[in-house]
């Protein structure tokens, strides 16, 4: 176990959102908002795969069969 | 499992795609425990050097794109001094299969892929079911 120091209001406006969330305690408060950055991040990067597609107008079925053919070529670069 | 382990697994470039595409997908919901730390999830580095390919090449996308969903991934990518003593212990045929098949024979765990070629392949729908007790 580690420990923290926090500015008085700061430790307020966690102590809130703890009850607003229903948390246990702080420990797993942190751990879901940990988790809500994380995946949230990862949404990010989704749409902008999903827009990138949509540009280029590829499908994802095409997208994952020349992945195939990229990754014998890798394999023949690297092996 | 008991509560101190913890699972993990090779992710192919397709689960990798396909969890991108669709973060709703049972390939999503494997990126997702992943984010919750309930999964650990490994990926030897030829695989992201076929991510960072197929990104430039069939997209168009800059590097600092690339890198943007490439940093979002939590996944960790292997380097092939780590996995190249195992090749040669690898059953699938498919020569570009092979570094997944021997990084999960290094880390003891199998490999999360839509591919028919590894016959030691993880079932997804039984991964999510544990995954979700």
């Amino acid at each position: 176990m580690k420990t923290i120091a926090i500015p008085e209001e700061l430790h307020k406006e966690i102590m809130k959102l703890k009850i607003e969330k229903g948390s246990k305690n702080t420990s797993e408060l942190i751990k879901n908002l940990v988790f809500e950055y994380k995946q949230q991040k990862f949404l990010e990067a989704s749409k902008l795969f999903r827009d990138k597609l949509k540009e280029k107008n590829v499908s994802l079925a095409s997208l994952l069969k020349n992945s195939k053919k990229i990754r014998e070529e890798i394999a023949d670069e690297w092996f | 499992m008991n509560g101190s382990e913890i699972l993990k697994a090779v992710i192919d470039t397709n689960v990798i795609f396909m969890a991108v595409y669709n973060p709703e997908s049972k390939a999503g919901k494997i990126i997702k425990f992943a984010n919750k730390n309930k999964i650990l999830l490994f990926s030897p580095d030829v695989v992201k050097s076929e991510l960072l390919r197929v990104l430039k090449r069939e997209l168009g996308m800059s590097d600092d794109e690339i890198n943007f969903i490439i940093d979002r991934l939590p996944i960790s990518w292997i380097d092939k001094e780590i996995y190249k003593p195992a090749l040669n212990k690898t059953k699938v045929k498919h020569k570009a299969d092979k570094p997944s098949e021997a990084l999960s024979l290094i880390l003891n765990c199998k490999v999360l892929s839509a591919d028919f070629h590894f016959k030691e392949r993880m079932n997804i729908n039984k991964l999510i079911e544990m995954l979700e007790k």
